[in-house]
């Protein structure tokens, strides 16, 4: 069985992702997953096990803590150094209309396999908004409780205790969305070409036409080249 | 076992403060100078080295005028402690007679518990990186003592014993003291919380005295302890089995239909 | 309280205030710096419904658990009081029976006896002291007083009470004390209903009672009243002077004051009635200075055969003929005078008191000091002025737990001052001369001995845990002290050394450090050689012939011996059974109490005349008279004897009776009653309290027209600070979180903590005057100095209004120091060089000053 899309490099590939954006999306990966196993290991009520791996509770702490931080600088420098393509994201996000609707309510059934016909779809599909959304919403708001819960007595008590559920609730909307977009982004087969995408910056040609219509004719069909 | 409870008989209190002292002895914790600001509260609340405080409150009485209230303050043991519920490593245990305790080895210093309480009693001690609080002297108790700050009390203000018959006196104090000029006497900590093992007989009603009226857990902890951990988590499993699923199907279908179109579909 | 009562000690003890029906808490702070007391007030709140009331300047604790505190202004107690003495009259809330038998209400007065504005007869403005010749009784022939049991003779004690104090009504007492008329009449009514028979009530007082400049006279008042109210000698009643210091009982019993020998005997003196023995002891006993004896032996003769107006002090002579053999052993004989003329003489025109010394250190007339447990420049007054007089000093030995301010009095952080004031010396290290010998000293739990308490409890303490480094007990540093002068002087044969020569010294064991209960043997007395063992029974079996020694007269008694011959020292008794049958919690087992383990002293009193208790009050009569005891009276071999849970303080074997015959319940005093009217010498200002304005006062005398005491000696005249310039009345306290100056327990952290800094406690209307906000630093001046502290402000205290107008009164506690964990600057910097007339405690209590925002 195959596992992940083939990388083929004999067809014609259009670039995707730039470097910056593809640093900031892994870094924020890597660091993402730490410290969502290291908060697992309290959002669960205690799983020595799981505390056992990062060197104890103090240590998952610590990495969580570490993590965290780490997060946030590969937030920033993704922001800084790639304020172009944030923004260029931003505006995509801005594009949600009906085709992207249609996306979501027939996507159920492209995500279990079954062949339907997708609208045309720009940059970022329907459901790739939505995560675009949500995401970094729940990261943003994880890190801004994270700091206050790592320094409460500089803030007054009900924030602090407002932290708590923010925090776990931002973890698993975010961590929800984590899994879809691990899985659709590299394991799908429909969509699994976009893992190639943010690994290795470029994405075939045709996957690119079949899944983004709208992104592909504006940068790299006739019109585009015309230009 | 029977319950036991401390009855702490705030109008019998002199602010000695031998409890303060006493307590810091038996569980030889050190001292927290911190600078005079106003008050003969030297402490503005208890700290994670000091368990016990005596609180000082200024009233007006509109009949008798200036009263200086006195109030030692520490943990309320709890019969269905917060603190015991928002801890994520199940370090607060109770004892058969009543005592919340906090095992500190297991602690890891979240303070989750400092936020759940309605008193924010147990207090975080950054030098250990752990949460500490009042164990209600349950070494001592158990070695068939009396609490230390009991034990030092000069006025028989606190008293520690059988929750039967020490009910019965400080109910006897409470109506002593509205057929005296009290009319606003009350217990503490009976009803509160479902039930403290600590219990205060106050001549005012508890706001004069710092205490929080009707104590409750807070709507975003209880939301939190209540809503959040037990079901919004049940969305991740749900994320990762359909993925799952999804995994199977979508290569199953794909190899049932053969599609030759490479690339395409993908 | 000597010349009400007889002796000038705590009437009751501590646990008897559970007995009490009123406690009327004035000038004392218990709940703070007596927390114990505070136990047993409330328990008798709690079981018999007891008032507690609280009168002090400031709402401390105390008042906080009081069921009515009224506020007066400092310095004020003998207006406050005297208005009660008027209403208790007025309203004939009097024991009559109590006091037409047990006090001297009857007595008739000198005709040349006369108060006018202020002054009683025989005032001497020159000498600021009165002639007190006409403060005496009317006398018959044979000496003895007259009396009037109707109580209606013009020139009887109780109409001239009436007369004196005619002037204090309601109104006038609460325009000069600031007092809500309110409050002071709740005060009035509840306390005065207390003179019923069956009720007692009890006063409590310390220090804010004692230091003023007319101290005595408050405590006089209190006095007078519990006898007018008849509530001296029983339980739960009293005039209770609460400590200050956990042995400051033992510490006066062993003569720490500087006009009396041990025994509350007063010091020999430079006078020609003092130069031999025989004319010494008919001069200190009393009715004896007109005897015709000459020799100690036509003494002995007529002590045998009594006198009339001499009381139980008819023995002083075998006190100091005892005393003497203690100290100086075989060196005493009849023929040197038992060694008399070995003992100091004080200089009769020169006071040596701590002020006075500290005058004259200041001036350069002491070369060096030696303080042990003491720290002047915190604790004494004009504290500026004591620091600076410690460099006067050639040498100085400091003797304490911790290396205190006096200790480093040398230091650049000991003069530091918050403002620049030219007034103030500063001084520098290298400016000083004196060399500071330190001597650590044991902790009270590292050593053994025993401590008198404010009750007279004299309780023996073992040691909890050995000293630390080379701290010493101070027995062992006294001890090595004596023997190595002893050892400077060996050999030496001038008669001017024979004083230290011939001193006896114990032994007192055989090891390094001497054994306290050896020493108890010796304050107990004992008969024979030291080195025998032999305990003397009590100071009744004391004689004048040098066959018994005892060191204390009072403590006599405390020792005895067991069956096997060992010696048993009473104060180790731990008998925690309670041996009263009506419980009153005498414990009479626990430990031992002076004199002769009498709880409760003019016990007498607890009775009615007849021996009958006071309608309804059973359960707390003391004693019953047993007519048919066989264990009657040795000398006369009469049946019948007082039976009873206390040791009476009277004799046991006098039937009762009314009138002469009667045994008397105040035996120390010559007039054998209880004294409304303090007579001759006893009191320097007169024989009735009189209220004079503190030293520093922001107001004129209401009452007459003599601003302050006229008897105080005024040290510093151009220091008196005046309202124009320091508006606001000062006082000083302690808290229960801190001892004293300090010393122990600003170097305990655990203390430390609780109180940290100096502060400054002052009403909200003061603060908003002053624009200051709570825990502002400020800056409080007198013209003695400034300190800074945090400001305090608190709905606690308020303004007074005194006349009209509105005062200010701010306070402050007097524990702080330049070392320790809590530190601040110490408020006796503030205080006033001037003391109370009879006994020269300082007025650390009101005085005047300015506060400002630092």
């Amino acid at each position: 069985m195959q596992w992940l899309t083939e990388y083929r490099e004999d067809v014609p590939r259009v670039p995707r992702f730039d470097l910056t954006a593809r640093i900031t999306h892994w870094g924020h990966t890597v660091t993402f997953l730490l410290c969502l196993f290291t908060g697992l290991v309290l959002f669960l009520d205690g799983v020595d096990w799981l505390a056992t791996i990062f060197g104890g509770y103090r240590g998952a702490g610590l990495v969580h803590r570490v993590s965290g931080v780490f997060m946030t600088l590969f937030v920033i420098y993704g922001a800084v150094f790639g304020i172009r393509g944030l923004a260029k994201w931003i505006m995509d996000l801005f594009r949600f209309g009906v085709n992207d609707i249609i996306f979501l309510v027939l996507f159920p059934l492209e995500f279990f396999g079954f062949k339907v016909k997708m609208p045309p779809q720009t940059r970022f599909n329907g459901g790739e908004k939505g995560n675009s959304i949500i995401t970094p919403t729940c990261v943003l708001l994880l890190m801004v409780t994270g700091y206050i819960m790592w320094f409460p007595a500089i803030f007054p008590a009900w924030l602090v205790s407002i932290c708590y559920p923010i925090h776990d609730l931002a973890m698993i909307f975010a961590t929800f969305m984590v899994c879809m977009h691990g899985y659709l982004g590299s394991f799908h087969p429909g969509s699994g070409e976009s893992f190639w995408g943010m690994w290795k910056g470029t994405v075939r040609a045709d996957w690119a036409e079949h899944h983004h219509k709208v992104w592909y004719e504006e940068n790299f069909g006739a019109k585009a080249k015309a230009e | 076992m029977a319950k036991l409870i401390k009855v702490i008989d705030v109008t019998k209190c002199t602010a000695c403060r031998g409890c303060q002292v006493a307590c810091k002895n038996w569980n030889q914790n050190p001292a927290v100078i911190e600078p005079f600001t106003g008050s003969y509260q030297t402490h503005k609340d208890t700290n994670a080295e000091t368990y016990t405080i005596v609180k000082f409150n200024e009233y007006v009485d509109p009949a008798k005028g200036v009263r200086w209230l006195f109030r030692k303050h520490q943990c309320m043991h709890c019969d269905n402690p917060a603190c015991m519920e928002a801890c994520p490593r199940q370090a607060y245990s109770k004892t058969e007679w009543g005592a919340t305790l906090h095992d500190i080895n297991r602690c890891i210093g979240c303070q989750y518990c400092h936020y759940a309480c309605p008193w924010s009693v147990p207090k975080y001690l950054k030098r250990e990186d752990v949460v500490t609080k009042c164990t209600l002297c349950a070494n001592r108790v158990e070695a068939g003592l009396k609490p230390a700050c009991v034990q030092t009390c000069p006025s028989g203000a606190l008293q520690f014993g059988d929750q039967g018959e020490l009910m019965a006196y400080a109910q006897e104090r409470v109506s002593f003291l509205r057929n005296n000029g009290f009319p606003e006497a009350t217990l503490y900590g009976v009803n509160e919380m479902g039930g403290c093992n600590v219990v205060y007989v106050l001549a005012y009603s508890p706001d004069k005295y710092g205490l929080p009226v009707n104590p409750k857990v807070s709507g975003q902890v209880s939301f939190w302890q209540n809503i959040v951990q037990p079901y919004a988590g049940w969305l991740i499993p749900l994320a990762l089995g359909a993925s799952v699923v999804s995994f199977f199907t979508t290569r199953l279908i794909a190899a049932s239909e053969r599609a030759p179109e490479e690339g395409g579909n993908e | 309280m000597s010349p009400s009562f007889g002796r000038g000690v705590m009437t009751n003890h501590i646990i008897d205030m559970k007995n009490t029906d009123c406690a009327l808490i004035i000038g004392s702070n218990v709940a703070e710096n007596h927390p114990i007391t505070m136990k047993w007030l409330l328990k008798a709140r709690e079981e018999r419904g007891a008032k507690l009331i609280h009168v002090d300047p400031r709402f401390t604790r105390t008042s906080a658990v009081a069921d009515i505190y009224a506020p007066l202004r400092s310095g004020t107690d003998i207006a406050f009081i005297g208005g009660m003495i008027k209403y208790i009259i007025d309203n004939n809330l009097y024991h009559k029976d109590y006091v037409v038998n047990y006090t001297n209400a009857a007595f008739l007065i000198n005709d040349g006896f006369d108060f006018k504005d202020g002054l009683f007869s025989g005032y001497d403005e020159s000498k600021k002291a009165y002639d007190p010749t006409t403060w005496d009784y009317q006398r018959d022939a044979e000496g003895k007083p007259i009396k009037d049991p109707t109580l209606t003779n013009p020139r009887c004690v109780f109409q001239l009470l009436k007369k004196h104090y005619e002037r204090y009504d309601i109104d006038t007492v609460c325009r000069i004390t600031g007092t809500p008329k309110d409050k002071y009449l709740e005060v009035l009514e509840t306390f005065c209903a207390t003179g019923a028979p069956d009720k007692t009530g009890c006063i409590i007082y310390a220090m804010g009672t004692t230091q003023h400049t007319v101290g005595s006279q408050n405590v006089r008042s209190y006095a007078m009243v519990q006898l007018l109210l008849g509530n001296a000698g029983r339980p739960g009643g009293g005039v209770n002077a609460m400590r200050g210091e956990n042995n400051v009982q033992g510490a006066t019993d062993m003569a720490l004051l500087f006009h009396i020998i041990p025994g509350y005997i007063n010091s020999p003196m430079n006078t020609p009635d003092h130069k031999d023995l025989i004319s010494f002891l008919k001069k200190e006993t009393p009715g004896a200075a007109n005897l015709p004896v000459s020799t100690l032996a036509e003494l002995r003769e007529a002590v045998k055969a009594g006198f009339p107006n001499s009381g139980f002090k008819i023995n002083t002579s075998k006190w100091v003929v005892s005393m003497l053999k203690a100290w100086w052993g075989d060196a005493a004989t009849p023929e040197n005078d038992f060694a008399y003329h070995y003992l100091p003489k004080r200089d009769e025109k020169k006071n040596y008191s701590h002020m006075a010394m500290f005058e004259a250190m200041y001036n350069g007339e002491i070369d060096g000091l030696f303080v042990n447990g003491g720290n002047p420049v915190v604790g004494g007054p004009n504290a500026n002025k004591e620091q600076a007089a410690l460099a006067k000093l050639k040498w100085l030995v400091v003797l304490d737990l911790w290396l205190h301010e006096t200790a480093e009095f040398w230091s650049y952080k000991a003069w530091e001052r918050p403002v620049e004031n030219p007034d103030v010396p500063k001084m520098e290290p290298k400016d000083i001369p004196t060399e500071v010998f330190f001597l650590p000293a044991a902790a009270v739990y590292e050593k053994e001995g025993t401590a008198s308490n404010t009750g007279r409890w004299m309780q023996y303490r073992w040691k909890g845990a050995e000293p630390v480094g080379d701290s010493k007990p101070d027995l062992w540093i006294i001890d090595q002290l004596c023997k190595r002068i002893k050892k400077l002087y060996e050999g030496s044969t001038k008669p001017e050394d024979e004083p230290i020569t011939k001193l006896t010294w114990g032994p007192y064991g055989e090891g390094e450090e001497p054994e306290p209960v050896l020493v108890g043997l010796e304050l107990n007395g004992y008969i024979g050689k030291f080195e025998d063992h032999k305990p003397v029974e009590n100071f009744t079996k004391l004689a004048d012939d040098g066959s018994t020694a005892c060191g204390v007269w009072v403590y006599s008694g405390c020792m005895t011996t067991k069956p096997d011959g060992t010696l048993d020292y009473k104060p180790m008794w731990r008998d925690n059974q309670d041996n009263s049958k009506t419980g009153l919690g005498l414990y009479s087992k626990w430990a031992w109490c002076w004199p002769l383990n009498r709880r409760i002293v003019y016990n007498r009193c607890s009775v009615q005349p007849d021996g009958t208790p006071w309608p309804g009050d059973e359960a707390r009569a003391l004693f019953k008279w047993d007519p048919n005891n066989p264990d009657g009276d040795p000398k006369t071999g009469n049946p019948g004897k007082w039976v009873g849970d206390d040791v009476p303080d009277f004799n046991k074997y006098l039937a009762p009776a009314v009138g002469p015959g009667a045994a008397v319940p105040f035996l120390m005093r010559p007039e054998g009653v209880g004294c409304l009217f303090a007579t001759k010498k006893d009191m320097k200002e007169g024989p009735f309290p009189e209220h004079y304005e503190p030293w520093e006062s922001p107001f004129k005398n209401l009452l007459n027209s003599q601003q302050n005491n006229p008897c105080i000696k005024v040290w510093e005249p151009d220091k008196q600070g005046t309202a124009d310039k320091y508006p606001i009345i000062g006082t000083t306290y302690r808290v229960v979180e801190h001892w004293q100056t300090g010393a122990l327990t600003r170097n305990l952290p655990w203390l430390a903590e609780l109180m940290p800094n100096m502060f400054i406690e002052m009403s909200e209307e003061l603060a908003k005057l002053k624009g200051i906000n709570n825990g502002d630093k400020v800056i409080v001046s007198t013209t003695r100095g400034d300190i800074e502290g945090i400001a305090c402000v608190t709905k606690r205290l308020k303004p007074f209004t005194v006349d009209g107008k509105e005062v200010h009164q701010i306070g402050m506690t007097w524990h702080y120091g330049f070392n320790g964990y809590a530190k601040g600057d110490p408020a006796n910097r503030l205080t006033p060089h001037i003391g109370d007339a009879n006994t020269m405690i300082p007025e650390y209590k009101a005085w005047l000053c300015d506060v400002r925002r630092a």
